[in-house]
């Protein structure tokens, strides 16, 4: 069994379906990529995945668990760290306490090698732990969040457009870090506009459109399917 | 500033600077409720407008401790030893309804629109109210006389025990709920709901638990603010909730509902309207205020504050800048 199984997921907002029967798994130390246009419910996949909305049906299962109707605080427990779009960060508290906050659930208090890897990954962030979370860059931010959920220790990360609004350098530095996250044991299910880089770091890939799964297959085939290539790549 | 009488004023250091100190007894009394109010609102974005009553019932289960450990026959390090236990009880006990009170009233309607929980918080307010008058036949009851009488002059002021007392005790409390909330790890879990409840939830915070525990220590403090009303006036009665309260809701807005800091600032800031302020106001030629006119004072600068500053004279700017 797979360590993430998303099976018949239906979910949405109010009136509003976004995700309309999907199915998908992640595979235990796999990168799995979520692509599609905007408005294609990538998020809403995610949110449903990690307990922020109640799923309408269908089942979640996350090592051998089912989630569905686990609160979120409870998800994070079992393993999971969503880094959600928007990233998340908490404004008010320092880049330090952000960090914190990211092992919160975490039972051994041993913090300090995983910070000392944050900071390697990060440098920025180490001149800037005692400044608000939202006195950063949007850019430093992305790394805040992605540096906090590594501090869960998580088995599966769940990133939500982790290259948004970030320079083309940095990109490449956080592409590397989510491949060397999952070389050193972590699951990844990576939601990306970058389509490209995404289809290139990723195992596995699933094309969303208005709720459904219209394509699947390894990063390299969806790389090289035509349509993929018109509608993601940007190519004629 | 227009005062015309300033000799007066030169001559009187001992009458201003009682003023002062009863300043900073109401004050602290007020800075303590206040912080109840204050964290609520800036968790769950709701006045909860039974903090009053909480704080009642830490004043009468002060009294009880008190009264079931020996009233007025209790002496010697006996009357420190049952203070402390009043206190802890007094805590214990608004900080258990506080706690029920949420379960049952307000968390129900935390999705609802924002007038239910606030019209539910002043039925819980009358409830417990009517329930404790009517345990009581609506009769006040009295502290026991034990706290050692006498005062002790400190360069120009002249401080009675039980003021020194209060005043102290009120900003132990208030250094431990700062040091709880600034340097713990369920502080931080509560300022991250504060500022996003879903975000820290990803984080594997609990958040019903943590909005459990803000209204635990908001109600801990006003059962402390309970005990040493009760020590200090030493009447009480179920309706003295009311009042106090409401000034403590004033103090929470004076300075910027949601702010901790704030809170302590306009409970001392009313604190001083009313004493000094008032003392200060009658200096004036023609004017003779007498002691009713603390409320006039409290209640006007509500209204001024809610027209002209509803983010509170003391607002700190939002550090965010998304
Ligand atoms: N909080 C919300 N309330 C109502 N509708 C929402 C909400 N969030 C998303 N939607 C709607 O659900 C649909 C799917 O949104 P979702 O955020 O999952 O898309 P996405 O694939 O992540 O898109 P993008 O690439 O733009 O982030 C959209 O039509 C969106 O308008
Ligand atoms: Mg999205």
């Amino acid at each position: 069994m797979a360590l993430l199984e998303v099976s018949g997921l239906i979910a949405g907002y109010g009136a509003i379906t976004a995700v309309k029967g999907i199915d998908l798994a992640v595979e235990e130390g796999e990168i799995v990529t979520l692509i599609g246009s905007n408005g294609a419910g990538k998020s809403t996949t995610l949110r449903a995945v990690s307990g922020i909305i109640r799923p309408r049906a269908g089942t979640v299962t996350f090592g051998g668990r089912r989630l569905e109707r686990m609160a979120p605080h409870r998800i994070v427990q079992l393993g999971m760290s969503h880094v959600p779009e928007g990233r998340g960060i908490f404004h008010r508290l320092s880049v330090y306490e952000n960090l914190l906050m990211g092992a919160y659930q975490r039972k051994d208090r041993d913090l300090d090698s995983d910070l000392q890897r944050v900071y390697e990954l990060f440098p920025r962030l180490k001149e800037r732990l005692g400044q608000p979370g939202g006195t950063l860059s949007g850019g430093e931010q992305q790394m805040l969040a992605i540096g906090r959920a590594l501090m869960a220790r998580p088995r599966l990360l769940l990133l939500d457009e982790p290259s948004m609004g970030l320079s083309p350098l940095l990109v490449e530095t956080i592409f590397a870090t989510i491949t060397s996250i999952r070389d050193q044991g972590a699951t990844v299910l990576l939601v990306e506009q970058n389509a490209l880089m995404a289809l290139e770091i990723a195992d596995r890939a699933y094309v969303l459109e208005s709720g459904q799964v219209t394509l699947k297959g390894t990063g390299e085939e969806l790389g090289r399917d035509d349509s993929v290539r018109r509608a993601y790549l940007g190519e004629e | 500033m227009p005062l015309v009488d300033a000799p007066h004023l030169a001559l009187s250091v001992g009458f201003w600077s009682d003023q002062f100190v009863n300043g900073l007894t109401t004050g602290s009394l007020y800075a303590l409720i206040a912080l109840g109010y204050t964290m609520v609102y800036g968790v769950l974005k709701m006045i909860n407008f039974s903090h009053g009553e909480v704080f009642m019932l830490g004043s009468f289960a002060g009294y009880g401790i008190l009264t079931a450990m020996g009233g007025n026959d209790i002496s010697g390090v006996m009357v420190a030893v049952t203070i402390l236990v009043a206190l802890i009880g007094a805590m214990a006990v608004s900080a258990g309804t506080a706690a029920v009170v949420e379960r049952i009233a307000y968390r129900p309607l935390r999705n609802a629109p924002r007038l239910a929980p606030l019209i539910s918080a002043i039925g819980v307010s009358i409830f417990l109210q009517y329930l404790v008058l009517d345990q009581t036949d609506a009769r006040a009851k009295f502290y026991p006389d034990i706290f050692p009488r006498g005062d002790f002059a400190a360069g120009p002021f002249d401080i009675t025990y039980i003021q020194t007392f209060l005043i102290a005790s009120s900003l132990a409390m208030m250094v431990f709920l700062y040091v709880i909330i600034q340097r713990t790890r369920m502080g931080r879990a509560i300022r991250a709901v504060a500022e996003n409840p879903a975000n820290a939830s990803l984080m594997g915070v609990d958040v019903n638990r943590t909005i459990v525990m803000v209204f635990v220590l908001g109600a801990a403090m006003a059962g402390v603010a309970g005990v040493l009303h009760g020590l200090f006036f030493q009447t009480i009665r179920g309706s003295m909730g009311f009042l106090p309260g409401i000034k403590a809701f004033t103090a929470a807005v004076l300075g910027g509902i949601g702010s901790i800091p704030g809170a302590v600032a306009g409970g001392y800031a009313l604190g001083f309207a009313e004493t000094v302020g008032r003392e200060l106001l009658n200096e004036l030629p023609g004017v003779d205020l007498g002691n009713q006119w603390r409320d006039v004072i409290a209640f006007s600068l509500l209204v001024t504050i809610l027209v002209f500053r509803p983010t509170g004279i003391f607002a700190e700017r939002a550090t965010s800048r998304a």
